[in-house]
């Protein structure tokens, strides 16, 4: 509100952020110049370790340890590189403040929520309690927090993730400050939360004036939310453009893949139905002998429950859900988190308990049956993990872990046989051979995915659980492992429950998409008609609720939905 | 190694040394760590080389000499009996040292055992746990000297106090951490896939407790010097004419006036020893420990996502360069 004079809030001018590490100098941030105007919103887009959250917080003059800069970085006429630690407290959370991507742990625990609003407040020398109190208030209702007055003592833990995320924000807005860092705002919420949060932010910066600078990896957000975007790859800003601009004619070859590899929803059934050939004649591909005419899973009435506490309900995870996998195909599942989807995963494997109802897997209970039957059961059953980073022993090299099955069910007559099956299935999901020998924290994310489908897929499963595979990936990282999944699938032809909270990835991928609300199966359909035609009205707001990944086509649907009444009245936010 | 390398390239990444070595550089970075195996590694082969060597015994006794100080001939004096100090020191270093490592082995083995199993069966889990508690109750130094009044103070009864006395509590640190691993998604994983419990224990659970076992050894092993010392001062441990470093305390205390400096080299052979193995306990953690207070390149970026292990430069995943 101060430094009229200023038109730019924040430039920066050839930063460059270098850490030392114990044996080197790593350049993670080089010669990067950006501007970021008076109420604009510009987008970081770029992968995991691209640098981007690095620079963006650099405009506050928070470094990783050990880091040396070069470059200028002026904020609201302060030079940050050079400015004393004073000067940094000072301007931090005044002229610019930040937003961070996980809400439940940016809120500490033990402090009523109201009190962690004024912390900046304080800090900035607002003294009145008074006036402290009334702006944390106002900023609740800006923020839209229904009853602020009430929800002013409330603990973090009262609240759900995407009001956790909103107090974050009204605290980050409680100093007016004219920059606002958002690192991934939206990333841990559902996406009717996410279109929430979204419109919030654009809020902030026609109500408060506020510039902002959006992290994010997602493209549908970046097309949703922003006036300018500036692709980072290694290090480096690669392209700068206009929104539209750089979604209709990406210059870069990187942008250029970025933007090829987003999965957008309805594309796959709109225009390309040709390289989707018919699966419908799947039985008895795979080398194990389908039992002939039942599907391969088979659930009626199925029903988890979870034990809350000693004489307290149950909670139910699933409740009544009843459908079927047949042989060869892919039933995509998707619902918001809480929803039970991996909880049906689960129990598909024998990893939680059916607490009524009937489950059938490849013409077994697995719930019910022990020893040597459940074991030659799980045999044909693999399952993929959503997080590659824990779900293999670091102490295994690659080649252990993927031979794990095989040495469990002795399915290799000895050791050389059971390498020669392994490096088969590097092969499939397209990994060097050299990588049998090394451990699991020595490859990258999208690497140890991929061993992960070979460790699935090791004893030839006729059903594949696969648990959100690519949520901890990056997009372009995600279109390759997601390439790989349907190749393999096509050629192996087994069945395959497939989770996702991502709508795109599973029209992607499935013959037929299940929508699970609550624990609750909402709609089940192709998986044409389900995104083309959904029926249920929850259906059709989570559709509604994906930003599409272009700028031209979001704002057309953005404006309907505004003409058409707000389809969130208690979310929406009353402005000061 | 100091030049400056891109971030995301595979080049470097394929270039950075092997894992095996790097854990050997990390560990030989740790000056306590380096320190404390120094000293220990001295102490042992000096007390197996050197009476050897120096034609020592720690045995003879020399009625003529008793109670003189250093000299060249006898390099820390001489007892009341005439034996030489040095050579006393070094036999008793041996005894010390074979306590320790005897007892810190059994104590592994058994905790690590009791510990996975526990974690395992919940039912057993109470059983072990219970019983962990009640001999926690009882202080070793009573147990060994009643020990040593039942069955007679020999090395073995006090090998086998100091093991009983220490197990229950390596048990219940290994029992925490595999009930930690346990819930890891890799052995969800392996069940899954159809495995039996002990294979998940055995190939799963048993190697990741290990690094916390082996700094956990450590500590004991230093506990049990100090211990036997302390049960040989009380003359429930190691026998005369057997040297220790608690014996020798006991004996050089009646003789402090005229020959002080007994007491004193015993008294710093022991101090050092400790504390070499504490030294090597605290380095061996910080390099088991990958959460240390080594520089960490990269900014977490999911909370989702554990750093990696080995957060060094190699943790830069190259995703973009597969495309």
């Amino acid at each position: 509100m101060t430094a009229m004079a200023l038109s730019t809030p924040l430039t920066m001018s050839r930063l460059g952020i270098d850490v030392d590490t114990r044996d080197t100098r790593l350049e993670l941030v080089s010669d990067v110049t950006l501007e970021v105007g008076e109420r604009e919103i510009l987008a970081l887009v770029g992968e995991s370790g691209s640098g981007k959250t690095l620079t963006a917080r650099a405009a506050l003059g928070l470094f990783p340890p050990h880091a040396h800069t070069s470059g200028a970085i002026n904020l609201h006429g302060t030079e940050v590189l050079t400015a004393s630690a004073a000067e940094l407290r000072s301007l931090r959370g005044k002229d610019a403040a930040m937003i961070f991507q996980e809400p439940s742990t940016a809120l500490n625990p033990v402090f009523r929520v109201g009190w962690q609003i004024e912390e900046g407040l304080r800090a900035h020398g607002v003294a009145p309690r008074a006036e402290r109190k009334r702006i944390a208030l106002d900023m609740l209702r800006a923020v839209g927090i229904p009853e602020p007055e009430t929800r002013y003592d409330y603990y973090p833990h009262q609240f759900s993730g995407g009001q956790k995320q909103r107090i974050v924000i009204a605290a980050a807005l409680a100093l007016r400050p004219s920059v606002i860092i958002a690192d991934e705002p939206t990333t841990a919420l559902d996406v009717t939360v996410q279109a929430e949060i979204l419109d919030l932010l654009r809020q902030c910066r026609e109500s408060f004036g506020a510039a902002i600078v959006l992290i994010t990896h997602n493209m549908g957000v970046v097309a949703d939310l922003a006036d300018r975007v500036a692709v980072m790859y290694q290090g480096r800003i690669v392209e700068q453009a206009p929104v539209d601009e750089l979604f209709a004619t990406p210059r870069h070859p990187y942008a250029q893949r970025l933007l090829a590899a987003v999965p957008s929803l309805g594309a796959s059934t709109g225009s390309d139905d040709a390289p989707q050939p018919p699966r419908a004649q799947p039985q008895a591909a795979s080398g194990l002998p389908d039992p002939g005419g039942s599907p391969a899973v088979a659930a009626s009435g199925l029903s988890v429950s979870f034990a809350t506490g000693w004489r307290k309900p149950r909670f139910a995870a699933v409740d009544d859900v009843s459908f079927e996998i047949s042989h060869g195909e892919v039933l995509g599942l998707v619902g918001e988190s809480g929803s039970g989807k991996s909880t049906i995963g689960r129990a598909i494997a024998g990893l939680a308990p059916v607490s009524a109802g009937s489950l059938v897997v490849l013409g077994g209970d697995i719930s019910r049956t022990r020893g040597a039957v459940r074991r030659a059961l799980r045999r044909k059953v693999g399952y993929v993990f959503q997080d590659p980073a824990t779900s293999f022993n670091p102490f295994l090299t690659v080649e252990e872990s993927v031979a794990e099955p095989l040495l469990i069910h002795r399915a290799a007559p000895n050791a050389r046989a059971r390498t020669a099956r392994v490096l088969e299935l590097l092969d499939a999901v397209q990994l060097s051979r050299g990588m049998a020998s090394r451990r699991p924290y020595e490859l990258s994310g999208g690497q140890r995915q991929r061993v992960g489908i070979a460790r699935a897929l090791a004893l030839g499963p006729s059903l594949l659980v696969a648990d959100e595979p690519t949520s901890a990936l990056d997009v372009s990282v995600q279109a390759k492992v997601l390439d790989i999944f349907q190749e393999l699938q096509r050629e192996l032809q087994f069945a395959c429950l497939f989770i996702s909270h991502d709508l795109a990835v599973v029209e992607l991928l499935a013959d037929r998409i299940a929508v699970l609300q609550r624990g609750a199966l909402v709609e089940i359909g192709s998986a044409a008609d389900v995104i083309q035609r959904p029926t249920a009205a929850y259906t059709r707001a989570l559709i509604g609720a994906v930003p599409l990944p272009d700028p031209v086509a979001q704002r057309a649907r953005r404006a309907a939905a505004l003409t058409r009444a707000d389809p969130h009245p208690p979310s929406k936010p009353h402005l000061i | 190694m100091s030049e400056i390398s891109r971030v995301p390239s595979t080049q470097t990444l394929a270039l950075l040394p092997a894992r095996d070595s790097s854990y050997w550089r990390r560990a030989l970075r740790s000056r306590s760590l380096v320190v404390g195996a120094s000293w220990i590694l001295l102490v042992g082969l000096s007390a197996l080389t050197l009476p050897l060597v120096l034609q020592l015994d720690p045995y003879s006794v020399a009625p003529t000499q008793r109670l003189q100080g250093p000299s060249l001939e006898h390099l820390a004096g001489t007892d009341s009996y005439g034996r030489d100090v040095f050579a006393r020191l070094l036999s008793g270093a041996l005894t010390s040292l074979r306590v320790g490592l005897i007892v810190c082995l059994v104590t592994a083995v058994a905790g690590s055992i009791i510990g996975v199993l526990a974690a395992f069966n919940s039912v057993l889990d109470q059983i072990l746990m219970r019983i962990c508690d009640g001999l926690m109750a009882i202080p070793g130094i009573l147990l060994a000297v009643s020990l040593a009044a039942a069955l007679g103070p020999t090395i073995s009864n006090l090998i086998i106090a100091l093991a009983i006395v220490y197990t229950p509590g390596l048990a219940r640190v290994v029992r925490s951490r595999a009930l930690a691993v346990r819930s890891d998604t890799f052995v969800e994983a392996s069940r899954v896939q159809g495995a039996r419990p002990v294979h998940i224990m055995v190939r799963h659970i048993l190697p990741n407790t290990f690094s916390i076992t082996a700094v956990q050894a450590t500590f004991i092993f230093a506990e049990s010097v100090i211990t036997e010392a302390a049960l040989s001062f009380l003359g429930a441990g190691v026998q005369q004419p057997l040297a220790s470093w608690g014996n020798m305390l006991n004996q050089g205390k009646d003789v402090i006036m005229q020959a002080p400096q007994i007491v004193v080299f015993t008294s710093l052979f022991l101090v050092l020893t400790v504390l070499a193995l504490n030294l090597l306990g605290d380095g061996l953690r910080d390099t088991v420990d990958s959460r240390g207070v080594r520089p960490q390149p990269r900014r977490a970026r999911s909370s989702r996502k554990r750093p990696p292990r080995d957060a060094t430069a190699r943790a830069i995943e190259p995703e973009g360069t597969q495309l």
